[in-house]
């Protein structure tokens, strides 16, 4: 008898518990909202941009470009790009389109990266992430309205061809030249980000930069061997990443509580740097070499009318397709890690976390710079973090 | 267990590992996943590892055969044909063609055509031959049954292990359609029908036939919209836009294979298969030409003509044949059946499908549920959850896959070049 009203009691208690909750956030089901996705950055995630803005032929919208599909049309890849997964993940039902481009479905987002992007200077044919955002803000009143653009996710790649540029016109920069140019790139970056907040976006994802050193063009071009990646770079873009999460703390926290700053930071730089240190753990035969391309690397040329590439066969082998872009099957895993992995890959939260985050909460959670343990464990053989 | 493929300098692709799990579970989790994985924990399946290629068809496939059966002077043995790879060797191309690379991709020697018995078959042999057709008796060729006739009076070539592993690759029909197209300039929708089951009708036995001999590999390269043929399109007299009918009746019997491939996947116990669609391959390459590195998918890079549609010679080859589609009147450039090649080899199952033939080369044979879960752009089908033997469901399949192949058909013909 008395064991029955024990029982009895905790369910009610439960019942009673739960009726206190007023304000439930609801986890993540199946109960998607129906938001978009804009990307912002480089060639990672243009979407087609680059050829409204060039006089010149686009390699990228020829063969061997997008092999996989037969569809050769823009996307630096041979197939689809890790923002196009990342959209069926979030049940976006059409293909975020390339912003610039004419007559394009923009009603569930739209890319605006653009190949050759830059935070600092004035590349050429492209635009640098300050002019993507300003272009967003252009469009914005015609096609999204305010609410659609909060609950919405702003995902941004970018940096790469600065410190690509850098080292090319500074190669024996020493040190704190390294680091006055690191600074100066993430400050552009944090302003570049509290535009596009002040335009209405809350919910921001950036990807921390590649391993630069090992893109299989640098490495063909610095005559790294197929062993080694140029550390310089490598070391320049772990400069960078390391003001990343901090930078988007600071931003989150000084946020008014009536307009969240939410965030999440994707660690691609160990997500490429793990693929090429354990390839076979993620199924890639060659990661140091690209499958489209000529040269020691065949890094070079893909798609270039008075070029003769060599071209892989079987591209699912391989990590890059031409000398910096990932092919089709890395950009599923990684947009697999951008919408559910854990706190070690994406964090605070992941993706599909941060999609039904409510957008008038102040995230409760913050960046965490990993610990020398969560390092450890990482590198050491044979544990399979993903 | 490790095979060393013999590639030439130009491939940088590493020897090709054993059969991974991964491969498998891929494959798998396109269709029935939850139905097929427990099973796959249960079962340790066969290792498999196609070193072994058998090749079926027409002209596009021929790779020498012709010359034995014809009395007169076959044209694919002598120049211009083989003038890229400066040797004429019955392929009707300007050098190799799509078992040449497909061979090459699986780490094997070039197959060759059964009739020149002096050569090596240890690897497989091409029983293709020009101008052959699946139904009647045309002259001087061999109809699908004659070839899978003389592969059953040779198969003790090969032992049973090597015909259960081996792949079996087909492009038959387009002389089918070609002639019915010019004997019945208007046929009725019921009467087009009524000609290509007839056609599939015979495809199915014959691949009975080669099942019932351990084959179990099979790929299909469906039919290229033959009404943007150069040939076709010359003798139409409007070289403008592809002919309506031969397309037409190609689509129609691309959709009817697609279904024949799926009813025998789910009949015959252990078949597997690919299907690549050709015919959207070679509409890109048509209508967008450029894009894909050819200068022109209008006219053919050898013959006399507005497009150069007939008489190939060599009085009347272009001096770029990469830079055409087209080597003569009806079949591709080496360039095109490259393309082609890897798009057989690799590509996604929206091009090839539901595995690409890298694939197709080390699934495990005892698969009994048969991933027949056709992708959503190829039949604009929906994944199947249950039987699918209910004529309701092959109903429903064909009223979804009307509206793709006869949409391509329509874009074949209306677009101006």
């Amino acid at each position: 008898m008395m064991a029955k009203n024990c029982n009895l009691v905790s369910v009610l208690c439960v019942f009673l518990v739960l009726t206190l909750f007023n304000k439930p956030i609801t986890v993540a089901g199946q109960n998607i909202p129906a938001v978009g996705l804009f990307t912002f950055g480089d060639s990672n995630f243009d979407a087609g941009n680059k050829q409204t803005l060039t006089k010149t032929l686009l390699p990228q919208t020829f063969w061997p470009y997008g092999k996989s599909r037969d569809d050769p049309n823009g996307k630096f890849s041979d197939g689809l790009i890790a923002p196009d997964f990342l959209a069926k993940f979030m049940r976006i039902p059409i293909v975020i389109p390339p912003a610039l481009q004419p007559n394009v479905n923009v009603s569930r987002g739209a890319s605006f990266a653009v190949a050759d992007a830059t935070l600092l200077g004035a590349p050429v044919e492209s635009l640098t992430l300050n002019q993507q955002v300003r272009k967003f803000n252009q469009m914005k009143a015609a096609n999204w309205n305010d609410d659609f653009v909060k609950k919405s996710v702003f995902m941004i790649y970018i940096g790469a061809n600065d410190y690509l540029n850098f080292t090319k016109n500074n190669p024996n920069a020493d040190a704190s030249t390294q680091q006055a140019f690191v600074t100066s790139v993430t400050n552009k970056l944090k302003n570049d980000i509290s535009l596009l907040y002040s335009s209405g976006a809350s919910k921001f994802v950036i990807q921390t930069l590649a391993p630069l050193g090992c893109l299989p063009i640098v490495r063909q071009e610095f005559n790294t061997g197929m062993d080694q990646c140029y550390e310089k770079l490598n070391d320049l873009a772990k400069q960078h990443n390391e003001k990343i999460g901090p930078m988007l703390n600071e931003l989150a926290r000084t946020a008014p509580a009536s307009a969240p700053f939410q965030f999440t930071v994707f660690d691609f730089y160990n997500a490429i740097l793990t693929r090429t240190q354990r390839n076979q753990n993620f199924r890639f035969f060659v990661t140091n070499a690209s499958c489209c391309g000529v040269g020691t690397h065949d890094a070079y040329g893909c798609g270039f009318p008075n070029v003769h590439s060599r071209l892989c066969e079987y591209q699912r082998s391989y990590l890059f397709f031409d000398g910096r872009h990932n092919t089709e099957k890395a950009q599923e895993m990684f947009g697999h890690l951008l919408f559910g992995a854990d706190t070690n890959v994406i964090q605070p939260m992941n993706i599909r976390e941060l999609v039904v985050y409510p957008a008038d909460e102040p995230m409760r959670e913050s960046w965490v710079p990993p610990t020398s343990a969560t390092v450890q464990l990482r590198e050491s053989r044979g544990y399979e973090y993903y | 267990m490790l095979l060393i493929p013999s590639f030439t300098a130009n491939s940088n692709e590493p020897p090709p590992s054993k059969l991974s799990l991964s491969d498998l579970s891929m494959a798998i989790l396109k269709s029935h996943f939850f139905l097929l994985f427990p099973l796959l924990l249960l079962h340790f399946h066969t290792v498999s590892f196609a070193q072994t290629l058998f090749v079926f068809g027409d002209g596009l496939y021929d790779a020498g055969n012709k010359q034995f059966l014809s009395q007169n002077r076959v044209d694919a043995s002598f120049p211009p044909y083989g003038v890229t790879v400066g040797q004429a060797t019955g392929r009707w191309s300007d050098g190799s063609i799509v078992p040449d690379y497909l061979a090459k991709f699986m780490g094997i020697p070039k197959i060759s055509p059964i009739l020149l018995t002096t050569a090596d078959f240890s690897h497989g042999a091409n029983f293709a031959i020009a101008d052959a057709t699946v139904l009647g008796s045309p002259p001087e060729t061999m109809t699908l049954s004659q070839q899978v006739k003389k592969f059953s009076e040779n198969k003790n070539k090969w032992t049973n292990q090597t015909r259960s592993e081996a792949i079996y690759l087909i492009y038959i029909g387009s002389d089918d359609y070609l002639s019915y197209a010019k004997s019945n300039p208007s046929p009725s929708d019921t009467q087009k029908q009524a000609f290509v089951d007839q056609v599939i009708t015979t495809i199915k036995a014959e691949i009975k036939v080669v099942y019932g001999s351990g084959g179990r590999k099979f790929a299909f390269q469906n039919l290229a919209p033959l009404g943007c043929l150069p040939a076709v399109k010359q003798a139409s007299g409007n070289v403008q836009e592809c002919v309506k009918l031969p397309s037409e009746m190609a689509a129609l019997h691309n959709k009817k294979l697609l279904q024949l491939l799926v009813e025998l996947s789910r009949e015959l116990n252990g078949f597997q298969y690919s299907f690549y669609d050709f015919f959207s391959s070679i509409q890109n390459r048509v209508i967008k030409s450029k894009t894909y590195t050819f200068e022109t998918g209008n006219a053919a890079c050898c013959g006399t003509g507005s497009i150069n549609g007939s008489n190939c010679s060599a009085k009347n080859v272009c001096a770029k044949p990469e830079e055409y589609i087209f080597f003569d009147g009806k079949h591709l450039t080496q360039e095109a059946n490259l393309q082609v090649g890897h798009l057989m080899w690799g590509a996604d199952p929206e091009v090839i499908g539901p595995n690409n033939i890298r694939e197709l080369m080390v699934l495990p044979l005892d698969i009994t549920v048969i991933l027949a879960g056709i992708q959503e752009a190829m039949a604009a089908m929906r994944p199947r959850q249950s039987n699918i033997e209910s004529l309701y469901d092959i109903k429903k399949m064909e009223s979804e896959m009307d509206n793709h192949w006869l949409y391509q058909v329509d874009k074949a013909i209306s677009f101006m070049i």
